[in-house]
């Protein structure tokens, strides 16, 4: 099976600070897989160079066949319309209506309004959050906002999903509808799912791989 | 409401600086058209012992526009009334040979000297008279109020740019975020920032239309067209349709340029 993540000797660094050293990863297409380690150790900024918002030092680093390093602003922006991203923060607009966070992905792919439509409700229904698509995002709770944002990384039918601590700051029912969305994805889609937690939910009924980073190295665990 | 503040913060600024733009068009028309009266009106005379090429003289000197003859009889007309004609005649013969000048741009009096010099290089002109005293008084006049107006408009224009400055700073913080969230999912950079581009423009039509409008207004108001009948300037002069086209550009340029500059600014 084709390689989703491809990582070869890769170096990461703020400024002068590098943060992860050679760090060798591949990720087949459907695969499941959880990035730990402790705080401060480097898990989000190696999740934001999955998305490119951050630019590789050394090494390489290609996703859904592009080389990230290599690659201009356009073609990036192309590679990022194919990925889902879900972060600790859910970073929803808050001047949008929940729909239309939803559609977000959607709206950037071109989609006509029937489909906005269609998919929106669809989303909504599977989030269980149909009854706020009029809502905005500072008027429900931390654990809706996430399920809204979860609804737009799936929107689009994403190759890849990259989860920053989905669950952090949820409650356990908001936590378990967000998991239980990434394993039907991973399951019903063979969406590749990269999760970055301190914890990785002990109910999980898919496969799985774990790594873990420390010390500015990437070990796999699992 | 959010919405109207978010249009008036920019409107503002560009009425503003539209009206100073506007202001100082105007001032320019209505500047040049009394200048070149007044260079009309105004006349150079000197003397010559021979008759001299009027054409010749007229295009070394660059400042000179015309130079015509005064015909002897006409400055002796007053004179022959009363003298017997052998001492007119004689004084006709004795009498050197005078020219008009006129001018083909408004001078001061440096310009005055520079065109008396010139003409005092030809060998057979003995005397220049300028007239400059009561020249320069209209021109220093002339001067002092352009120099008060460019002061006015120029404060007016920096103040209104800093006004433009500020609602671009304002609009960084309101629609960074946005703009980097839809950065993220990869959208391109006009639909990230079409929303600014719409308001920018919008606000620069409205702006370019109301000073349009005042000033087209104005040159009809009665207080506006007597003081301009006093100094007998036509008072279409103020405003002409294609200022609205000039505005409506510069207003466009200016949001075009704010609003690239958020863009600029702002994070991916």
């Amino acid at each position: 099976m084709a390689n989703v993540v491809k990582i070869a000797n890769m170096d990461l660094s703020y400024g002068n600070e590098t943060i992860l050293q050679d760090i060798n990863l591949s990720i087949k297409k459907g695969e499941f897989v959880f990035i730990t380690g402790p705080s401060g150790s480097g898990k989000s900024t190696f999740l934001k160079s999955l998305y490119g918002a951050l630019r590789v030092g050394k090494g390489s680093l290609n996703i859904g066949g592009m080389e990230l390093g290599k690659i201009g602003k356009r073609k990036l922006q192309k590679l990022r319309r194919h990925i889902g991203v879900i972060f600790q923060d859910y970073k929803l607009v808050n001047e949008w209506r929940v729909d239309k966070n939803v559609q977000l992905p959607l709206i950037i792919a071109g989609y006509s309004n029937q489909v906005l439509e269609e998919q929106t409700k669809k989303l909504l229904a599977h989030v269980k959050l149909s009854h706020k698509v009029d809502r905005y995002p500072f008027e429900l709770s931390g654990g809706e906002q996430q399920r809204v944002a979860m609804a737009r990384a799936l929107s689009h039918n994403p190759f890849l999903i990259l989860a920053d601590e989905p669950t952090g700051n949820l409650d356990e029912y908001s936590a378990n509808v967000v998991w239980e969305l990434l394993e039907g994805a991973n399951a019903q889609l063979e969406t590749t799912v990269v999760v970055v937690t301190h914890n990785i939910p002990t109910h999980l009924s898919i496969p799985y791989r774990q790594f873990s980073i420390k010390d500015g190295a990437l070990y796999e665990i699992y | 409401m959010k919405s109207i503040k978010s249009h008036i913060s920019l409107l503002l600024p560009l009425l503003a600086i539209l009206f100073g733009l506007q202001f100082v068009i105007s001032f320019e028309r209505v500047v040049n058209f009394f200048e070149q009266r007044l260079t009309q009106q105004y006349t150079m005379v000197f003397a010559a012992q021979n008759k001299i090429d009027t054409l010749k003289v007229a295009k070394s000197i660059k400042q000179i526009d015309t130079i015509e003859h005064i015909d002897k009889k006409t400055i002796l007309a007053d004179f022959s009334k009363n003298l017997p004609a052998e001492l007119v005649n004689s004084l006709k013969q004795d009498l050197p040979f005078f020219y008009t000048v006129k001018l083909d741009n408004f001078l001061g009096s440096d310009g005055l000297e520079r065109v008396t010099k010139d003409l005092l290089k030809n060998s057979d002109i003995v005397n220049v008279e300028s007239f400059k005293a009561s020249h320069n008084q209209t021109y220093e006049l002339l001067s002092l109020v352009q120099l008060a107006f460019e002061l006015f408009v120029g404060i007016l224009t920096f103040i209104s740019f800093m006004l433009v400055y500020k609602q671009i700073v304002v609009w960084e913080l309101e629609h960074s975020e946005r703009m980097q969230i839809m950065a993220l999912f990869g959208a391109p950079v006009m639909l990230r920032s079409g929303v600014l581009y719409k308001l920018g423009f919008v606000n620069a039509i409205i702006a370019a239309v109301v000073i349009s409008a005042v000033f087209h207004y104005a040159k009809d108001v009665a207080l506006v067209t007597s003081a301009l009948g006093v100094l007998d300037i036509e008072h279409g002069l103020l405003f002409k349709m294609q200022d609205f086209f000039f505005m409506l550009g510069f207003a466009l340029v200016t949001v075009f340029l704010a609003v690239s500059l958020v863009i600029f600014n702002s994070k991916e």
